[in-house]
C-alpha cells in the first residue's frame, strides 16, 4: 500500500505542516508507505512525482484552499478533507481512504 | 477524480466552493499586504506624514511604491478567488473583473464579489461542449476572453454600482467606530482572532481587518493583530509557572509557541486548543476580545498586515496596542490557568486511588 496526500492552508506556515507530520506519524504507526507533499506560504515541498503517482493507490487531499494541479491525482481514488481533520485524527482519515479504495 | 464519497459529509456543495475560493484568494494576498502595508508605513515612519508626501522625495517614491502595491490586493485576491472555484482558466478571467472593481471603486467587497463571478462564469464556460481539436482554442482564447469580458461587464453594467454603494457604506460607517460601538466591534474580532487558532473563523476577522485596510482604515485591523498575539504568549506563561498542570510535550511546547505569538502566529497554540479545547478556547477568546476592545478603544491603527510585536513601530498609539496585548495575554494567562487548575483538583492522583 502506497499512499500520496497533499496538504494545505490558507497561510501555509502552520497547519500545512501539522497535518502532514501528523499522517506521517500515522502513516508509519498503520504500517503503511505514505509521501506528503506540502503547499505552504513557501511553495511546493516534497514534490509528488510521476514515479510516486504509478505506485499510489490512493491520495488524500487534506486542505482548507484549491490544491495545484489537482488534475494529476485523475485517475486515482482520492479522498478531500479539511487540513484541521488530518491534524485531528490522522488516522481515521487514512482508515476511510483505504476502506474507500477496497469499495 | 475517483473521489471517494465520505460517510455523512454533504456532497461539496456551492456554498462549500465558494468558502474554499475565498480562502485560497486570501492566502496569496497575504504575503502581499505584509509587504505593500510594510513599505508604506515604514515610508511614513521614517520620512514623517508630511515628509513623505513630497513630491519627488524618496519618501514619497516609497510611500506611492507601498500604496501600489496594496492597490494590487483586489485584482488579485479576485483572481485567485476565480482560481479557486474554477482553476487555472479563471485566474485572468479574475484579475479582469478585479481590475473593473477597483476602476468603479468597489473595493475588497467588490474584489470578492468579482472573483466568484468570474469563477462561476469560467466554470460554465467550461461545460460547454466542443471538439476535441479545439481544446487549445477554448483555453487560450474563449475562456480568458469571454470569461473576462462577460464577468467584466457584469461588475461595470450590472453590479458594479450597488457594490461600490456597499463599499462607501463600509468604509463611512468604519470612520464611525468609536465608543461603545467600537468596544463591540472589538469583542466580535477578537474573540474571532482567537476561536480557531488562524482557521477559518480567524481568517474571516482577518478579511474584514484586509477589507478596512484598503478602504484606508487600520483600526480593525489592530484590533485583530493584538487578539492574535496573545495566545502564544499566554499559554507559554502558564506552562512556564503551572507546569503542574500541562503535559511533559506541552510544557516543552510552550518554551517555543512565545516567540510565534510575538510575531503574530496564533498557530502555535493549535496543539494546545486540540488536546483540550473546551478549557483553551474560551479561555483565549474573551483575553482576544479584551485585547481588541482595548486596541479599538484607544484608537490603535496599523494599515500593514503581519500585525505583531514586529509592527509595533508602525502603529499608531503603540503604547495603547501594547496595553492591550499585556491585558489581554494576562486575562487568558488566568482564565487559562484556573481553568487547568480545576481539572488538576478533578483528576485522581494514584496515591489517593491507593487510599481508597
Amino acid at each position: 500500500m502506497y499512499i500520496v496526500c497533499v496538504t494545505s492552508c490558507p497561510t501555509g506556515i502552520a497547519h500545512t505542516f501539522m497535518a502532514a507530520a501528523n499522517l506521517k506519524k500515522a502513516g508509519n504507526k498503520m504500517g503503511i508507505e505514505i509521501k506528503i507533499e506540502t503547499q505552504g506560504a513557501g511553495g511546493t515541498e516534497n514534490k509528488i512525482t510521476e514515479d510516486d503517482l504509478k505506485k499510489a493507490d490512493g491520495v488524500i487531499i487534506a486542505s482548507d484552499v484549491s490544491i495545484n494541479d489537482a488534475e494529476r491525482f485523475d485517475k486515482l481514488p482520492v479522498l478531500e478533507c479539511g487540513v484541521s481533520e488530518a491534524i485531528s485524527d490522522p488516522e481515521g482519515i487514512i482508515k476511510e481512504l483505504i476502506e474507500g479504495i477496497d469499495k | 477524480m475517483a473521489k471517494i464519497q465520505r460517510q455523512g459529509a454533504k456532497k461539496q456543495g456551492t456554498l462549500e466552493q465558494m468558502k474554499k475560493g475565498l480562502l485560497t484568494g486570501i492566502s496569496y494576498i497575504i504575503p502581499l499586504v505584509v509587504a505593500g502595508g510594510m513599505i508604506m508605513s515604514l515610508a511614513l515612519l521614517i520620512f514623517g506624514n508630511e515628509g513623505a508626501r513630497v513630491e519627488g522625495t524618496v519618501g514619497n517614491t516609497l510611500r506611492t511604491f507601498g500604496g501600489s502595491i496594496l492597490g494590487l490586493m483586489v485584482p488579485l485576491l479576485s483572481g485567485y478567488i476565480a482560481y479557486g472555484i474554477s482553476d487555472k482558466a479563471g485566474l485572468i478571467p479574475g484579475f479582469a473583473a478585479g481590475v473593473a472593481a477597483n476602476t468603479i471603486n468597489s473595493g475588497f467587497i467588490g474584489g470578492i464579489i468579482s472573483g466568484f463571478i468570474a469563477g462561476y462564469c469560467v466554470l460554465y464556460l467550461k461545460k460547454i461542449k466542443y471538439n476535441e481539436n479545439f481544446a487549445g482554442t477554448m483555453n487560450i482564447f474563449v475562456y480568458p476572453l469571454f470569461g473576462s469580458l462577460i464577468s467584466g461587464c457584469i461588475m461595470f453594467f450590472l453590479i458594479g454600482k450597488p457594490v461600490a454603494l456597499l463599499n462607501k457604506g463600509l468604509v463611512s460607517w468604519l470612520s464611525t467606530i468609536q465608543g461603545a460601538n467600537g468596544i463591540i466591534l472589538g469583542i466580535i474580532i477578537g474573540a474571532m482572532a482567537c476561536f480557531d487558532m488562524g482557521g477559518a473563523v480567524n481568517k474571516a476577522a482577518y478579511a474584514f481587518g484586509l477589507a478596512a485596510i484598503q478602504a484606508g482604515n487600520g483600526v480593525p485591523y489592530a484590533a485583530f493583530a493584538a487578539a492574535k498575539s496573545l495566545p502564544g504568549i499566554a499559554i507559554t506563561i502558564s506552562t512556564l509557572l503551572f507546569p503542574k498542570y500541562y503535559e511533559k510535550s506541552e510544557i516543552e511546547a510552550g518554551k517555543s509557541i512565545w516567540l510565534l505569538g510575538c510575531a503574530g502566529i496564533t498557530e502555535g497554540a493549535i496543539p494546545f486548543a486540540i488536546s483540550d479545547p473546551f478549557r483553551v478556547i474560551p479561555s483565549m477568546m474573551v483575553g482576544g476580545a479584551v485585547a481588541a476592545a482595548i486596541s479599538i478603544f484607544g484608537g490603535s491603527s496599523l494599515l500593514s498586515a503581519g500585525g505583531s510585536l514586529l509592527t509595533v513601530p508602525v502603529t499608531k498609539n503603540p503604547v495603547n496596542w501594547l496595553i492591550a496585548v499585556i491585558a489581554g495575554t494576562i486575562i487568558s494567562f488566568v482564565i487559562l490557568t484556573i481553568l487547568k487548575k480545576i481539572k488538576y483538583d478533578k483528576t485522581p492522583k494514584p496515591e489517593k486511588a491507593v487510599e481508597n
